[in-house]
């Protein structure tokens, strides 16, 4: 399957990749776009092949990290739309799918959307309970209780705050 | 490896994005995560992205000699907290990267991160002077070559006393944070007027003080400078108009993270200049504004013209540059008594020898 980007039918003029999913799904992305990501880049640099495949991003995260590749890459959008779509872009989704999108981000090096989702994870973390984030980032929790609760009151100062959510 | 999800330097940028309380609620999720987020590299980064988003809290002392802090200053409903540091405090002398100087009522000069609250004693250096003799200007500030804070004293000695010498030269002693050693750096060609609640402001990476060459014939006041790094001295211009005569009457502070002249010389009331572009002279700006008031120490802006400042009586008001008024700043509900402050960030540095 052969999926185009977003901006519709690829004019002649403009070069294009093929980038693989690790399971399987093929998106046909503008050169323009794909060289945002600084793996992307190298890999084109270096090699003829128009096919890159990546081993450790999904379907879903990949098509997500094209669409904000393919927006950056547009030189028809004014920076301004270019923020308010970051921000359309990460708001309301998952942790667990935000958690994927900043390690694909890693992998393919696009500096600016790894800043984004990281800030949202942040803003989503900041009035969470511990143990929620023990949950979310599959964290075993070593300390026995009493070990805890002596942590906690040595750091009596990070406590003294309320007004948490836990879900 | 923290966790089996993501590699570490992602977590750090993530966890480096959280305020700092939320970090000091994580550092409990495992044994891995305590050392994780304590690190001092976890630390910078975490510095790095606060001073990012610029956000101001104020430090201030109360009438009663106890330390508050206000986290954000709003029109109606500023709100302060009591920090649970227990002593009598003093004087504010300045903050750096979230580490606030204070004295307390015994002259002991004290390094307290407001947010954690650990606090270090900074031990009198072995070659100060005598106290109820000397007059001294502490200051503190970050030294980026070797990575360290620093406190700064210039103290001269002035005896009244036949049989004893004064010393009027202005001495340079300069405590490191992180090896705990005093260094006299020598005399500095630039001296200090001993003023209430006038300290070395650091910016740019040197501390500065208003200074006056009076070796000329035609005296002028100047702005000197120590670079905290290179240990050297210079001299920035003072505004333009600045008149030699009552000396006393000016002040150098920092607002908006830049200099700042206060002169309360004139009746008609106060002048304020700003150094808007570090160590460019033609960028002081001047506000005039008519507030009949001898003290008057600039804390930090509320948007573009308005400035929170201590005043005699003691109180904080909020001065309007722009259309002249004054207000008093309502903080618990009541107009706010304070006799001191200064902004800091928030912040995990330790002041402690050795980071610890």
């Amino acid at each position: 399957m052969v999926t185009t980007d977003e901006k519709g039918p690829l004019t002649a003029k403009k070069k294009s990749v093929i980038i693989r999913s690790c399971d399987g799904d093929e998106f046909l992305v503008s050169e323009s776009a794909a060289v945002l990501s600084t793996s992307l880049k190298k890999i084109l640099e270096e090699k003829e092949d128009r096919l890159i495949h990546l081993s450790d991003i999904d379907n879903k995260t990949l098509a997500m990290v094209i669409a904000y590749l393919s927006t950056h890459a547009d030189d028809g959008l004014s920076d301004d739309l270019k923020r308010s779509f970051d921000q359309e872009f990460v708001s309301g989704k998952e942790f667990d799918v935000l958690k994927y999108l900043v390690l694909a981000t890693d992998t393919l090096q696009v500096t600016c959307l790894c800043y984004t989702v990281a800030k949202k994870m942040a803003d989503i973390m900041k009035n969470k309970l511990v143990e929620w984030v023990r949950r979310e980032f599959d964290i075993q929790n070593d300390y026995t209780p009493e070990a805890e609760a002596e942590i906690r009151r040595l750091d009596a100062w990070a406590w003294d705050d309320r007004q948490l959510e836990d879900d | 490896m923290v966790t089996s999800d993501l590699p570490e330097e992602i977590l750090i940028d993530i966890f480096s994005r959280l305020p700092t309380k939320s970090v000091g609620k994580c550092r409990c999720l495992a044994k891995t995560w305590r050392t994780l987020l304590s690190t001092p590299s976890f630390i910078k980064s975490h510095l790095a992205r606060t001073r990012k988003t610029r956000q101001e809290n104020l430090i201030l002392i109360t009438h009663s000699q106890s330390i508050h802090s206000i986290a954000n200053i709003k029109d109606d409903d500023t709100v302060s907290r009591e920090l649970e540091l227990p002593d009598l405090w003093a004087e504010v002398v300045g903050s750096c990267d979230g580490l606030v100087l204070f004295i307390n009522v015994d002259d002991e000069v004290i390094l307290v991160n407001p947010i954690t609250l650990q606090q270090a004693k900074i031990p009198t250096s072995p070659l100060a002077f005598e106290r109820s003799e000397s007059f001294t200007m502490h200051a503190i500030g970050y030294d980026s070559l070797r990575d360290d804070y620093k406190v700064v004293v210039l103290s001269y000695l002035e005896t009244y006393n036949g049989s004893r010498p004064s010393y009027l030269d202005t001495f340079v002693d300069v405590y490191s944070v992180k090896t705990g050693v005093w260094k006299r750096i020598g005399i500095s060609p630039y001296p200090f007027a001993d003023l209430d609640f006038a300290y070395g402001v650091f910016v740019n990476e040197a501390i500065h003080w208003l200074s006056m060459n009076s070796k000329l014939d035609c005296p002028y006041v100047l702005i000197a400078a120590f670079d905290l790094a290179n240990e050297v001295f210079f001299e920035i211009p003072a505004p333009r108009g600045i008149d030699v005569g009552k000396f006393l009457f000016k002040k150098l502070v920092v607002l908006g993270g830049c200099l700042c002249v206060v002169d309360t010389s004139s009746y008609s009331g106060v002048d304020v200049w700003i150094m808007k572009e570090y160590n460019v002279s033609e960028s002081w700006t001047k506000f005039s504004m008519y507030f009949d008031q001898c003290m008057f120490k600039p804390l930090c802006f509320i948007g573009d013209d308005e400035v929170v400042s201590v005043v005699e009586g003691p109180c904080l008001v909020v001065l309007n540059f722009k259309d002249g008024t004054s207000r008093d700043l309502v903080v618990n509900g009541v107009p706010a008594l304070f006799t001191d402050g200064c902004i800091f960030v928030e912040s995990l540095v330790s002041p402690a020898f050795c980071g610890n």
